[in-house]
């Protein structure tokens, strides 16, 4: 992490910090072919691609409704179009290489991956664009349903679009690209990029917005910009999410645009204390954790069917005993966490 | 040229000469609520570095033209001008305005609240708000924002750019926390900062926004003589040391006559006075807004 | 003609079942400016309790509707007690969290084998193989066919539309109501028992969610778990569109939601846009006109 926030004077220099984000990169490849994919089982090497990739649905989801304070109840749309637009892409990519021999190669599928993760970001920003501008106007529980209500339009026409994306059966044959390296490359791009978001000018507008629309006006902060650039930004890395996701199972049906989906990622967002960035990321890794140990070990296969009730359980619970989630918005129960993050902690507290 | 062409003519011009040289003037404003009229007529000017006092009874409309000014309100009748900019009244209808088909001729409009804030005019609040949430330092910040505009990308990869803006904002932000003597409470909530800590931050971030005219909701309310004393010291000081001008509601008459050259009287949503302290002071009509008629 | 008649006839038919739904959205929205995220799933439970009560203790339709009506009203009560008043102080966001984990435990909790099991069950005698409780008697009036469900669910909505204006216009209990919609604080200090008056319009919001889980089962003839989650999301539709936090406003939203519908679905000649159309009408009603057709709006505060 740059210690951009707590010395602003100065801005490092900027090949200095290309070569550190390269050395990572390099890193995070060594770490998933000499550790990762070799020594992890492959169940436990597919749960920890599915926390990165519900980190980055979480931490982009909490920009809208917890640094923001609007309440987005269709995210899991926005990663749906994503990788829908990537998963078509990679499948007419897939046609096309069977037809010429010798085309074959992880290097193309790479290839396709990453122009698909573009278009996967310009297309979920699109879409956040067009949600965010028509409920500008709404606030709080009608924000909540007119955005739930985008996310089954979103399902219902990906429903009826049979050629490319398959109709209510959804697509299928997408090859699998995403590994550890690609997944927490992303993961961790986005997350950082978010967190300097949010310890910024414009993230200051956010919480501005969240706190007060009157005053932030007053004080000329432009509302209706900043709900919107919450928005697509956003909607643009759930994109990604679903790039990543896309490329894991193979494929994506409808029903993952829908209302439980998005669920599903707000109640990571609320676990982890909404407004808190770490918290989201630690929310999606508890929660995604939860459900593989409840689903994955035999010895609880007898109380797999309860797993779906522990979503709502642990939602009412946390509203009823500990509404800020498990770390509050602030980020100011760091101390009890360890000590170790205190540096952290005076970063996020400015 | 037709007559009316020529009254058009010589009204344009005589509106923009008006509007040249006055800093801030209200002319002719009314709202009407539903058939209650909130604010009757007022009209007032303010020159730079005045410091004016708006006073009267409860519910006679102080607020309510605080709203106005800031845009929160359109008027019923009547402009707003500031700085040569007409910022509420009368806008004539283009041509292809497609409204125009529904609303012939002129209508009232005023421009948003942020570009008011934009344009130089802040204000505090009755009932303070504050963003409760972030620290003090970060709701001085807030306000800085459209001096030192940062972009999103920027903002993202930490450009230069974005460090040269922040650490602006960031050395206007302790200038003023220090001014308010707010240094001290930097990183607190704002949620938890006394009462009157909380007053004085709503001042420093409205001064964040490098306002031209401050508009002040009863800045001392719910202090002690001693408190709203050492406050209007400071409002004193705000004004010679950023040259602004003031606009101050407040309740108590004493502060009021004790500090301000100048004294607005509203009553019933008019103005039924406008002078020196002393002045406004004996006058009669005032007398009975505040006291009532003897029977 | 004739398939536009019938298709308004089917339209007006599901639009009362949204209508009696989307009452109980409106009138827990009235006290306590809460979404009731768990009302679309306090009707299917509402279908369930009706099943039981028709199959495993061979009551009559009128005797099993009021079972159900009294189980889905305490159990809106207690979801109101444990759930929702704890956080009446807090963020609305909270509440509406709360509401919407309510209503996944209400749809999960259903599908566990030890509740109601994942699968449809159909609404029919075991014994005689027939609807449960309202035969399928098929009416033809020129062309036009109506069955007995349909016209008992319109007879149903009338039923309660005349109710619901009499106890809430002439009712001491009604005036109670109408005066927390309005002022909660105040209606305190007055000497209103607010609590009770809120425990009361959750009750009765979820006995007539009761109504419409059972006559929507006799129309169609299954029941699963999951069976609230889109007409609860639809009457809520039709609560906005007609004005939330007006009961004739709920009966024409709900009514005219139903209708669109069928004829989109007609149009379109198959099911898929249907759900979009009603999330579609809700956002514009929402962009258009927030308050709906008979709401009305409050004044934003400075």
């Amino acid at each position: 992490m740059p210690s951009g926030s707590d010395s602003p004077a100065r801005s490092p220099r900027w090949i200095a910090r290309a070569a550190l984000y390269l050395f990572c990169v390099a890193a995070l490849f060594a770490l998933d072919q000499f550790v990762m994919a070799p020594l992890l089982l492959p169940y436990v090497y597919a749960t920890i691609i599915r926390i990165g990739i519900y980190a980055i649905l979480a931490a982009s989801l909490n920009l809208v409704n917890g640094v923001t304070g609007q309440f987005s109840l269709g995210h899991a749309a926005f990663m749906a179009i994503g990788a829908y637009v990537a998963g078509a892409m990679s499948v007419a990519a897939s046609g096309l290489v069977q037809n010429h021999p010798g085309w074959e190669g992880s290097a193309i599928q790479a290839g396709v991956f990453l122009a698909g993760c573009v278009a996967a970001v310009i297309v979920a920003s699109l879409a956040g664009l067009t949600v965010g501008l028509p409920t500008l106007r709404l606030r709080g529980d009608y924000l909540a349903i007119a955005t739930l209500g985008f996310g089954e339009i979103t399902r219902v026409i990906f429903q009826g679009w049979d050629h490319p994306f398959g109709g209510a059966t959804g697509l299928s044959g997408v090859p699998t690209v995403t590994s550890f390296f690609w997944t927490y490359l992303f993961a961790g791009t986005a997350i950082l990029l978010l967190r300097n978001l949010q310890w910024s000018g414009p993230g200051r507008d956010f919480m501005a917005v969240r706190e007060d629309e009157i005053a932030a006006a007053a004080v000329g902060v432009d509302v209706v910009r900043a709900k919107v650039v919450a928005f697509i930004v956003a909607a643009g890395f759930a994109g990604i999410a679903g790039v990543l996701l896309v490329h894991q199972n193979n494929g994506i049906d409808p029903q993952q645009a829908g209302f439980l989906n998005s669920i599903e990622i707000v109640v990571m967002v609320v676990l982890g204390g909404m407004g808190s960035l770490t918290g989201s990321i630690l929310g999606a890794a508890l929660l995604v954790i939860l459900r593989a140990v409840v689903e994955g070990a035999p010895a609880l296969s007898d109380y797999a069917r309860y797993e779906n009730v522990i979503y709502p359980v642990l939602l009412i619970g946390l509203m009823l005993v500990r509404r800020e989630g498990l770390l509050g918005y602030k980020e100011l129960s760091w101390k009890t966490v360890t000590p170790l993050f205190t540096r952290w902690r005076k970063l996020e507290k400015l | 040229m037709t007559l009316a062409q020529t009254q058009q003519l010589s009204a344009d011009l005589a509106g923009a000469v008006d509007g040249g040289d006055v800093f801030f003037a209200m002319e002719n404003c009314s709202v009407v609520f539903g058939g209650l009229t909130a604010v009757s007529k007022v009209s007032f000017k303010l020159g730079r570095r005045d410091l004016v006092g708006l006073i009267g009874p409860n519910g006679a409309g102080k607020t309510t033209i605080f709203n106005l000014i800031t845009g929160v309100y359109v008027p019923t009748t009547g402009r707003i001008l500031f700085n040569g900019n007409q910022i509420a009244g009368p806008v004539n209808q283009e041509r292809g305005d497609a409204k125009r088909f529904f609303r012939k001729g002129s209508r009232m409009t005023s421009w948003g609240r942020r570009d008011i804030a934009r344009a130089g005019i802040c204000r505090t609040f009755q009932n303070i708000r504050l963003f409760h949430g972030l620290s003090v330092l970060q709701n001085v910040l807030v306000a800085s924002h459209s001096r030192y505009r940062q972009s999103i990308g920027g903002a993202m990869l930490r450009s230069a750019r974005y460090y040269e803006a922040e650490s602006g904002a960031r050395e206007q932000a302790h200038a003023l926390l220090a001014a308010l003597k707010l240094l001290d409470y930097e990183h607190f909530l704002a949620h938890n900062l006394p009462y009157g800590a909380q007053r004085r931050l709503e001042i420093a971030r409205a001064l964040a926004t490098r306002p031209q005219l401050l508009l002040l909701d009863e800045p001392a309310a719910g202090m002690n003589p001693q408190e709203s004393a050492e406050l209007m010291e400071m409002i004193r000081w705000v004004r010679e040391n950023y040259g602004l001008t003031i606009l101050l509601i407040e309740h108590d008459m004493k502060v009021v006559m004790g500090m301000c050259e100048r004294i607005l009287v509203l009553d019933n949503g008019c103005v039924i006075a406008d002078g020196a302290p002393a002045e406004v002071r004996s006058d009669p009509r005032v007398v009975t807004a505040y006291l009532g008629t003897e029977e | 003609m004739q398939v536009f008649l019938q298709q308004i006839i089917n339209g007006l038919g599901l639009g009362s079942i949204y209508a009696l739904i989307a009452v109980g959205y409106t009138l827990v929205y009235g006290v306590l400016r809460l979404i009731n995220f768990a009302h679309g799933d306090v009707f299917m439970v509402g279908a369930f309790l009706g099943l039981f009560a028709g199959v495993s203790l061979h009551q009559s339709l009128w005797v099993s509707l009021l079972f159900s009506m009294a189980g889905c009203a305490l159990l809106g009560i207690l979801i109101e007690r444990l759930a929702y008043r704890p956080l009446r102080k807090a963020p609305r966001m909270a509440a509406l969290i709360t509401a919407i984990g309510v209503s996944l435990l209400l749809e999960n909790g259903g599908q566990l084998p030890e509740v109601f099991g994942p699968n449809p069950q159909s609404y029919t005698n075991p014994k005689t193989d027939l609807p449960l409780f309202i035969p399928e008697h098929v009416y033809r009036v020129g062309g036009v066919s109506i069955d007995l469900p349909t016209i008992c669910i319109w007879i149903a909505t009338a039923i309660i539309f005349v109710g619901l204006r009499i106890l809430v216009t002439k009712t001491k209990i009604g005036k109670a109501m109408r005066a927390v919609q309005h002022d909660q604080e105040s209606a305190a200090l007055m000497g209103i028992d607010v609590n009770g008056i809120i425990l009361f319009t959750f009750g009765l919001g979820s006995a007539l969610a009761a109504v419409a889980g059972v006559l929507f089962a006799s129309e169609y003839g299954q029941i699963d778990p999951l069976m609230g989650l889109m007409p609860g999301l639809k009457a809520f539709i039709a609560a906005v569109l007609g004005g939330i936090g007006s009961v004739p406003g709920a009966i024409i939203g709900g009514l005219l939601l139903g209708v669109v519908e069928t004829l989109v679905a007609q149009f379109q000649g198959g099911a898929t846009y249907r759900d979009g159309i009603a999330f579609l009408i809700l956002i514009l009603v929402l962009l258009w006109k927030p308050t709906g057709l008979l709401g009305t709006g409050a004044v934003e505060k400075v």
